[in-house]
């Protein structure tokens, strides 16, 4: 068994101490700015959604955490009396749902960074490309649970469906993808980003002869 | 603390993806959930000790399926508030990682034990912020601890990464 003493005089407990003071530094500030990060996010998800389905956004709402995007088809479609139909949707995103757990990944980050000895350069340059990750992760997320939205608005309206079949849809992917994003990517960014930092400071360190003789083989 | 190698790492991910899917399609998949309600058995199991930590708090509670009835206010312990995504994400990393079955076992055993003892600590404070502390009650639910899990199965890992790199190197 592991002793308590080896246990605590590693990076374990000075991780979680920085944790607690960069997570105390980050939420106040987290809470006045998420709101305009989350409509930066939703506005390009959804602007990419949009594009792929020939959409474009005539207004944009915001109801509290959730943002109203309204909706025109781009290209003109005509029923088969040969009217041309518009068709207009509205639908709505909640980018707090999947951005909630960011400064619990930041402030992770941080800790993790301050933790470790290497050169500042480089934690900067990891904690900046792990910030990138975490916002492409948002992006991605947003933007399939865009589409799966989209398609589902489909089911209300005929003209929406005619005009939607038009793309190949992959829907039961879409529906599927859009939920496990939703309900387990942004509760597990920390976890993920967690270990990548991790990771990636541990080989920025010197590399000890035998380091890899300690472990399994696989 | 280890030191993943390059091709230990991909592994190490490549695993854990297909470990997440597995858990993913245990937990949502219609099938498997009408032979076996996992996430719905283990609600009921977290709701029912939630209220024995809840009273010990002086606060009079009630269980009814994923509810706990308070005082002045009802709470409903969701897949998320029942520690099970947390225990999942950190069994699959153990599972991912290269270790004898012995330390993997040891490692789901102590340390899912840990993280559902944290969870229902976690549910028996945020029972008396709501109680007590009501108008607190939205920023400590969703930004303190709804994710504090996960922190904490991170950590957990940290700790059972240095239990097995310990190990190995002592039976070396």
């Amino acid at each position: 068994m592991l002793p308590m003493k080896t246990l605590f005089h590693n990076k374990i407990l000075v991780i979680f101490l920085y944790f607690l003071g960069s997570f105390a530094l980050i939420l106040p500030l987290w809470l006045h700015i998420n709101t305009a990060y989350n409509h930066t996010v939703s506005n390009i998800a959804f602007h990419l959604a949009a594009l792929k389905y020939e959409f474009h956004i005539t207004k944009t709402d915001i109801h509290g955490k959730e943002i109203v995007f309204h909706i025109q088809n781009s290209t003109p479609i005509k029923d088969f009396r040969e009217r041309e139909r518009i068709i207009n949707a509205n639908i709505t995103l909640d980018a707090a749902s999947v951005t909630f757990n960011v400064p619990m990944t930041l402030a992770l980050l941080l800790s993790l960074a301050l933790s470790f000895q290497a050169p500042r350069r480089h934690k900067i340059t990891l904690v900046a490309k792990s910030m990138l990750l975490l916002f492409l992760l948002h992006l991605l997320t947003l933007y399939i649970i865009a589409l799966s939205t989209l398609i589902q608005s489909s089911d209300n309206s005929a003209l929406m469906h005619f005009y939607l079949n038009r793309f190949y849809l992959p829907q039961e992917f879409i529906f599927n993808f859009a939920s496990m994003l939703n309900s387990y990517a942004a509760r597990f960014e920390p976890f993920l980003l967690g270990i990548f930092v991790w990771w990636m400071l541990q080989n920025m360190k010197k590399p000890l002869p035998n380091t890899t003789t300690s472990l399994p083989k696989f | 603390m280890s030191k993943l190698q390059h091709g230990t790492m991909k592994t190490f991910i490549l695993l854990y993806i297909v470990y997440m899917l597995l858990a993913f399609m245990l937990i949502e998949y219609e099938s498997i959930k009408n032979l076996l309600h996992l996430d719905a058995i283990y609600t009921g199991a977290v709701v029912w000790l939630s209220t024995h930590l809840i009273t010990l708090l002086g606060i009079d509670v009630t269980a009814d399926h994923a509810f706990l009835h308070l005082d002045s206010a009802v709470m409903e312990v969701k897949f998320g508030c029942n520690g099970l995504e947390a225990i999942l994400l950190y069994c699959a990393a153990v599972l991912a990682f290269p270790a004898s079955w012995k330390q993997r076992l040891m490692g789901i055993f102590l340390g899912s034990s840990l993280l559902q003892l944290f969870n229902l600590l976690r549910i028996a404070l945020l029972a008396w912020v709501l109680e007590y502390h009501h108008t607190i009650f939205d920023v400590m639910h969703e930004y303190i601890t709804q994710s504090i899990m996960i922190v904490i199965a991170f950590v957990i890992f940290l700790i059972y990464l240095q239990y097995v790199t310990d190990e190995n190197t002592l039976s070396q």
